[in-house]
């Protein structure tokens, strides 16, 4: 069974991007969206609009954006990586910001990856590409608890 | 006698003139210590004078009435005894007369010639200065005279009952003609003595005249001249007296001139808060007209009474606390109009330290207050749209940045999947849109570098520029090989700075200097630093005594019109097309704001193909918690 890619990200072009990028890099995984931080930690922890009986799968990899509306990346970014039984799961940052300070701060906070969008498509192809092949071929992550 | 301040106008019942506090009055007026002992010692000298003259004369007038009255009494014993003598003279020539014819006609004669004899020989005294000698006469010319009588008479009986022969005998031999020869010799004697004495007063008093003429003609010179030496000494010091009130009047002229220049209103008030002077500024303020005089009045005489009291009660408060009230600022309604005034009350002390008063100066700071208003709102205003822009150049260029992300990437998505579609004209305009995005990307990157100069700002720390340097030449490796430039870095200090920052500085700077090379010559930049002291032209008046380093970045290339020299710092602006050299125009701008933010400066030295010199001052050391932006 295919692992998820949970993408969190409030910007409906990027989303569009990153599923065309998905398909033209034929990739294998099922991507999921969400539109917030508050709707990401409902469906990592099974809340809200996520609860049963919606069926929901713990995600392999997070894709995170940092500005987002009601409850933003960084926020979100320090709930999981406190929280025991979800600080298991990689959490990338792809974001437009450059600021060191965003890249410092989420270092500090525990992410294992910091991206910068990239302005072209061709390179979003690339990232997605690398990532997978990075995250799911190349290191071992813990079995699914 | 300046510093005896304004003392004669303060004439409060203290004649000595407290407010100058000047406790060596009495050594600035040597003429109020002599002139009292100088009048009383001429008076008292010539009164001395005129005592001793007083004294002389009436010394010699008691002896002169002494004298007068000896010499009348000798005069009057001198006219007895010749009285008294002619008398015995009669009496012998009676006795002889008798003794002859014995005619008792005779005998009656001889009887009052011997009356008369008595008579005066009895009133014969001596006078006062007689000697015991003069005593002794006339005591033995009275006995004699008393013996000759009787004899007489035994001679006159004798003649009448024997007749004339028997007494012819007793004519010039008889004892009765002897004692009369014997007084008579005796009155010689008297008159002899008493016309001596009348001499020798004579002679004693034409003596004491002449001394008592002397003395009086020498004590009136004495006195004379005594007086004379006394009135010029007194004129002197009178003199002297009306040259320092002439002073002292025109001190105060100038003291009161003083203050009416002012512009401020200067009062002095006592302790009753009853003004006791005032300046022209003052009248003029109360609405009085400029020869008015107010001594004696009260705030309550010029203002309501609500605002009285308050004024009052403030000069209570200087009097009794002993206390200044410096500089306050108020604000006061003045005729509906709303007035700034800056008040400062000072206790007015005399010599003693006693509080005698108080001095007050009132300056309307109506239109200073004016303009601190508008520049205060002028400084916030600024500082808000300073603070606008600031984040209007952050958050701007970071939200600028998504939408054009999004074109490139759908453009990007065009291009790969509707090329054909478009035909040729589209792609050019496609590619045409590309390149615009390309610009804006670079455009909002640099807003966003300049802007985080001060947002993004580090802490002042201690930085070696050298070292500092030597990394960004490093990093600009590639640059420098490949426009085959040198450059040459001299020995740069160590000052307190934001590394980042002077990172990005003489990043910027020597990126430029090889940017701007001339095409045929070779690149060569220098980099050279030194310590600048206050009397460097660079370091302007204005700057404080702080030490400073100038930093010189020197290149070969294409230099620029000086007239430019200042508009390459402002943001955008660029001497060159795009077509010759790429940048958007902001890497100076930030440079300026780095040194900005430092307190330091930067400016450029240019000509026309003549290479470019970037001068950058900074200061050396950073007070923790300066700031400048």
């Amino acid at each position: 069974m295919p692992i998820t890619i949970l993408m969190a990200d409030d910007d409906a072009d990027d989303r569009r991007l990153t599923q065309e990028a998905l398909e033209e890099g034929r990739l294998i995984n099922e991507v999921q969206f969400v539109n917030d931080g508050v709707e990401l930690l409902d469906y990592l922890r099974k809340e809200g609009k996520f609860a049963p009986p919606a069926v929901v799968h713990r995600p392999g990899l997070i894709l995170l954006d940092l500005n987002m509306p009601r409850k933003d990346g960084r926020t979100v970014l320090k709930e999981i990586k406190n929280d025991p039984a979800l600080r298991q799961i990689p959490v990338v940052v792809l974001t437009t910001s450059k600021a060191d300070e965003d890249i410092y701060r989420s270092y500090d906070l525990g992410v294992n990856s910091y991206i910068v969008k990239p302005v072209t498509f061709e390179a979003l192809v690339d990232i997605l590409q690398t990532l997978e092949k990075y995250w799911f071929a190349i290191v071992e992550l813990p079995k699914e608890m | 006698m300046a510093e005896r301040s304004i003392a004669p106008v303060l004439k409060t019942g203290e004649p000595q003139g407290s407010v100058g506090s000047n406790p060596t009055s009495s050594a600035n007026f040597p003429w109020r210590r002599t002139l009292l002992p100088k009048a009383l010692l001429g008076f008292g000298m010539v009164l001395a004078m005129l005592g001793a003259i007083s004294l002389v004369s009436y010394r010699s007038t008691l002896a002169f009435i002494h004298s007068a009255y000896g010499a009348a009494q000798a005069h009057e014993v001198i006219a007895l005894e010749e009285s008294a003598r002619r008398d015995l003279s009669d009496m012998e020539s009676a006795r002889r007369g008798f003794l002859l014819t014995g005619n008792e006609s005779i005998h009656h004669d001889w009887k009052m010639a011997q009356e008369s004899a008595f008579e005066h020989i009895r009133a014969l005294r001596p006078s006062v200065d007689d000697t015991l000698q003069e005593h002794v006469r006339l005591a033995r010319a009275k006995r004699l005279l008393g013996r000759s009588l009787s004899l007489q008479q035994v001679e006159i009986e004798t003649r009448r009952q024997k007749g004339a022969e028997v007494t012819a005998r007793l004519f010039n031999d008889g004892e009765a003609a002897r004692v009369t020869r014997q007084i008579q010799i005796l009155l010689d004697g008297v008159e002899r003595e008493e016309k001596g004495l009348l001499e020798s007063r004579a002679e004693l008093m034409s003596q004491i005249s002449h001394a008592t003429i002397a003395a009086v003609l020498a004590g009136s010179a004495l006195t004379l001249i005594a007086v004379i030496v006394a009135c010029i000494l007194i004129v002197r010091d009178i003199r002297a007296l009306w040259r320092a009130e002439e002073a002292l009047a025109a001190e105060h002229n100038l003291l009161r001139r003083i203050i009416d220049a002012l512009p401020d209103n200067v009062y002095v008030k006592d302790l009753d808060g009853r003004f006791l002077l005032d300046n022209l500024a003052h009248r003029d303020f109360l609405g009085q007209p400029s020869d008015a005089n107010i001594a004696g009045q009260s705030v309550f005489d010029f203002f309501p009474s609500k605002m009285a009291e308050r004024f009052t009660e403030e000069d209570r408060y200087v009097i009794e606390a002993g206390e200044s009230i410096l500089n306050r600022e108020e604000r006061r309604s003045e005729n509906g109009a709303e007035i700034w005034v800056q008040t400062t009350k000072v206790p007015l002390r005399d010599r003693m330290g006693n509080i005698i008063g108080l001095v007050g100066i009132t300056a309307d700071i109506t239109e200073r207050k004016i303009a601190e208003e508008k520049l205060r709102r002028f400084a916030s205003q600024l500082e808000r749209s300073n603070a606008e822009l600031q984040d209007f150049a952050s958050v701007a260029s970071h939200d600028l940045q998504e939408p054009l992300r999004k074109i490139q990437a759908f453009g990007g998505r065009l291009r790969k999947r509707c090329e054909e579609a478009i035909g040729p004209v589209g792609r050019d305009y496609l590619e045409r849109i590309e390149n615009a995005a390309q610009r804006m990307q670079m455009l909002i990157q640099d807003l966003l570098m300049l802007a985080r100069v001060t947002s993004h700002a580090g802490p002042f720390h201690s930085c070696d520029l050298g070292e500092i340097v030597k990394e960004v030449i490093l990093d600009l490796e590639v640059a420098i090989e490949q426009a085959g430039a040198t450059v040459e870095v001299g020995a740069l200090p160590e000052i307190y700075a934001d590394s980042m920052q002077m990172r990005q500085l003489f990043q910027n700077l020597i990126s430029n200097a090889l940017k701007f090379h001339r095409p045929d010559v070779q690149p060569r930049i220098v980099i050279s630093s030194r310590m600048l002291n206050d009397s460097d032209p660079f370091v302007g008046v204005s700057s404080s005594e702080k030490p400073r380093c100038e930093i010189r970045v020197r290149d070969n290339g294409i230099g620029f019109d000086e007239n430019f020299a200042e508009q390459i710092f402002i943001i955008f602006q660029r001497l060159h097309g795009r077509a010759e050299y790429e940048g958007t125009g902001v890497g100076l701008a930030v440079c300026r704001k780095i040194t900005d933010r430092h307190g330091g400066t930067i400016m450029a030295q240019a000509k026309t193909g003549q290479g470019a010199t970037f001068v950058v001052t900074l200061p050396v050391q950073q007070l923790s918690d300066e700031v400048h932006e």
